[in-house]
């Protein structure tokens, strides 16, 4: 319900919300703690808090850069796979010109209808968030149509052969990238990870707390843009994860330019013989 | 024994077992070193120690947390091996189409037992990180014999052979995926790094110790609250540690998709496509 909710709006509605609620809450704890906590006692210890705070302080910035790149790193990656799966479709459509003009007709038939498949149906349900294998399967019919069309095809000549070759090894790649393309779309940070994450947080920010300021409200400002500064990376974190969900997510551009490109080589080709005498 | 607890319970209840140690024991040593050395030469020597603190702090906290990353990456891994894996079975049961009915049949069934060797009994050894030779053999057994089919096998024609030629660059990715799971399955955080990391946890307490800050209470929060950061990324560690065991562990979906999408696309009901598009002609 949380994920829906984030996946759902606007990246600026969801950073409103995720920096609003962290900073809203640390600031609510530090009055708290003010109010119960001598301000006079922790006025003397200050130099001795501030200067532990240093550990705590770069273990969590370190983690959460890191972790920070590791999903923009996981979303770049998704990219690629994307592309990687267009691209085989581009090599299978060019390749199957080599085949005789039946089963060449039926495989770039079978191609432009994966594509549909993926476009209309498979990326607006990953944005959805829904991975269910029902969503999948006419992607995976119409593969393993097109699949055992090619590996059933006997060639007449050696350059059918080699097209054949080279088409199966294509094949078997669109299949990988398919596979990958499916298993990183329901990608995303482990639960624990964002446990460990807001619970390191919290007492990053709690350690704030034990500041002993002249004026209170420098203390609030302190602890306020630590707390926003936090949930800052938070919200990158959120619109980089699930690289196949949400407002910031990979496009299905690829697809689309392949079957662009695709129709653009059928019409040269037709057009061509037109143009002879 | 400790390793076979952290993967047998829950992450949150390793959590609360780790934060728990890592904050008392440090909270019980500085309760005796308060008693033991003077809080005023403490004090007095408060911004010494800090700024010298900086630097042995700074070179933990970034060694933990490249760890921690470290262990991350490791886990991120082992799901792409298993997913490459996963692929290489796709492959083979895809391109079988193109072999006699009969080999092909026998060696999609193979893929199959393979698939369920795999999901039944390797995963739940990998998981309980059972990782004696013996309870791998049936696997390599099986996918020696797919291997074995498959290269015995005598093309009678051209397509066939495209076929074969293929379909063995495929089983030699399995087997090195299935090398490289096992492999990961293995590996883990070396015994020497989790040495340094709690021996660097003690220094770091120590460090702590040697403020003089006015208030004991202050000085218990302090150094409860720098430990209890800690124990959380240590937690994490244990959690991502041993990517194909416990509780947070790679899966085995991928296999399991390939079975259903092979058994779908070779039902016995449907059509040969070739044949089906003639038909429409």
């Amino acid at each position: 319900m949380l994920v829906d909710f984030l996946y759902t709006h606007p990246t600026w509605v969801v950073g409103l919300v995720v920096i609003g609620i962290w900073t809203g809450v640390s600031l609510a704890g530090l009055y708290i703690f003010h109010r119960l906590v001598d301000v006079q006692m922790r006025h003397k210890d200050t130099e001795t808090v501030g200067l532990t705070y240093a550990i705590v302080a770069v273990v969590y910035a370190v983690l959460i850069a890191f972790i920070v790149v590791d999903v923009f790193e996981t979303f770049a990656k998704s990219h690629e796979i994307a592309t990687a799966e267009a691209n085989k479709l581009s090599n299978l459509m060019l390749d199957s010109s080599g085949l005789p003009p039946q089963i060449s007709e039926a495989v770039r038939a079978d191609l432009d209808k994966y594509i549909d498949i993926v476009v209309k149906s498979e990326w607006p349900s990953q944005q959805k968030g829904k991975l269910g294998d029902a969503v999948f399967e006419p992607g995976w019919t119409a593969l393993a149509h097109l699949s055992t069309r090619l590996a059933m095809f006997e060639p007449a000549t050696m350059g059918q052969n080699v097209n054949k070759g080279e088409m199966l090894h294509a094949m078997n790649d669109l299949i990988k990238a398919r596979r990958s393309r499916i298993l990183a779309a329901g990608e995303h940070l482990p639960d624990v990870v964002w446990q460990i994450l807001l619970l390191a947080g919290a007492v990053a920010v709690g350690y704030t707390y034990l500041f002993g300021t002249h004026s209170f409200r420098i203390h609030l400002a302190i602890t306020g843009l630590i707390a926003a500064t936090i949930s800052l990376v938070f919200v990158l974190i959120i619109a980089l994860d699930y690289p196949f969900r949400g407002e910031v997510s990979v496009g299905d551009e690829a697809f689309l330019g392949v079957k662009a490109t695709a129709s653009a080589a059928l019409e040269t080709q037709e057009a061509k013989p037109e143009a002879r005498p | 024994m400790l390793n076979h607890w952290f993967y047998s319970h829950s992450t949150w209840e390793v959590a609360a077992a780790v934060c728990l140690a890592v904050v008392a024991i440090p909270l019980l040593g500085l309760w005796i070193f308060h008693r033991l050395v003077d809080w005023h030469v403490r004090e007095e020597n408060t911004a010494m120690v800090g700024l010298s603190y900086a630097l042995c702090g700074g070179i933990y906290a970034v060694v933990l947390a490249f760890v921690a990353v470290g262990a991350y990456e490791a886990m991120d891994k082992g799901a792409t091996i298993a997913g490459e894996e996963a692929n290489s079975l796709g492959g083979l049961a895809f391109d079988s189409a193109g072999l006699p009915a009969a080999l092909g049949a026998r060696l999609r069934a193979d893929v199959d037992e393979y698939i369920d060797i795999v999901t039944r009994k390797e995963w739940p050894s990998q998981q309980a990180y059972q990782m004696q030779e013996r309870n791998y053999k049936e696997g390599w057994a099986q996918v020696r014999r797919i291997g074995l089919d498959l290269a015995n096998f005598e093309p009678e024609t051209q397509g066939q052979a495209t076929v074969k030629t293929e379909m063995l660059h495929t089983i030699n990715e399995l087997l090195s995926a299935r090398r490289a799971r096992l492999l990961a399955a293995n590996a883990h955080l070396p015994d020497a790094v989790w040495q340094m990391l709690i021996f660097g946890l003690g220094l770091v307490a120590v460090y702590v110790f040697l403020f003089g800050p006015h208030s004991y209470k202050l000085h218990m929060a302090v150094t409860g609250l720098t430990m209890l950061s800690i124990g959380l990324v240590f937690t994490l560690i244990i959690a991502l540690d041993y990517p194909f065991r416990g509780d947070l562990s790679v899966d085995d979906d991928a296999y399991l998709s390939v079975k259903e999408v092979s058994n779908r696309a070779f039902e016995p009901a449907e059509a040969p496509p070739a044949a089906a598009h003639e038909e429409k002609k």
